[in-house]
């Protein structure tokens, strides 16, 4: 009997000393990987697709802005259409030729456009292209 | 003399007991904030610079896009939501079939799009070629 008490004086706590400890961990990492919004482009209405994949990764994505009127943006600068080709060519350097365009054009963008930076990235060897869009409900 | 004894007998330490809710408020707060929405869309390989491949005409269905976003098929004016349906047809005749997409020059990229997911719709992805 003396060995029962014993055990029920015992207190039966979870130690939380810790918790901050554990808890400030959590925030740094979602600190960190939280990636904030580089250069927006011009404000776009993306057009809608049933059958979408994800992209695999940020690393290696050059995003082309393209809205109604055939502006081009390119990391947050106008770009004229002629000029893609040099500025794709030096990223898909930069990527060592694993470079994916994301293409967000406006849902009114005239295909002449879209046709002419499909050139562009031809000539400056960049073929995956990834059209963005929303997914449609 | 009695009141700056009791003042030294006093424990001075900052009272650490809600440490831990404000960390797990900061915390729900960048959970919150964090946008890890991955770009979506449909991808797409553009053909090599000046590579021209000979094809049977029997192996190319042209799907044309005009100004108005009205699709046509080997000439035949098909509606958007049936193209899936058709292309669907023309796999199973022929599975090596080619589907070379052509839009006008004012056709709009709604439609562009439009055409292209029914096309992936119809798991015709390997087959799709943009005419330039």
């Amino acid at each position: 009997m003396k060995q029962w008490k014993r055990k029920s004086k015992q207190k039966a706590e979870i130690p939380t000393t810790a918790m901050p400890d554990i808890v400030f961990m959590l925030i740094f990492f979602f600190m960190v990987s939280s990636v904030l919004r580089t250069a927006e482009g011009l404000p776009v209405n993306l057009p809608q697709a049933k059958k979408i994949q994800k992209l695999k990764s940020r690393v290696n994505v050059t995003y082309i802005w393209v809205n109604k009127a055939g502006m081009i943006s390119i990391d947050g600068q106008l770009v004229k259409p002629e000029n893609i080709r040099n500025i794709a060519f030096v990223k898909q350097k930069e990527a060592q030729g694993d470079l994916t365009i994301s293409l967000r054009a406006d849902v009114d963008t005239k295909y002449e456009v879209i046709d002419r930076i499909h050139k562009e990235l031809r000539k400056a060897q960049a073929f995956k292209i990834n059209y963005s869009t929303r997914t449609a409900s | 003399m009695a009141v700056l004894k009791k003042n030294k007998d006093r424990d001075a330490s900052i009272p650490d007991g809600s440490l831990a809710d404000i960390a797990f408020l900061i915390l729900i707060f960048f959970m919150v904030a964090t946008t890890i929405d991955m770009d979506k869309g449909i991808g797409i390989i553009l053909p090599p610079e000046g590579e021209e491949v000979e094809l049977n005409k029997d192996r190319i269905t042209k799907v044309l896009i005009d100004p108005k976003g009205k699709v046509f098929l080997d000439g035949e004016i098909v509606e958007m939501d049936d193209v899936q349906k058709e292309i669907e047809k023309l796999l199973l005749e022929n599975s090596k079939m080619i589907f070379s997409v052509k839009a006008h020059e004012s056709a709009k990229y709604k439609d562009y799009i439009a055409v292209l997911d029914q096309l992936k719709m119809a798991n015709a992805d390997k087959n799709i070629s943009i005419a330039q």
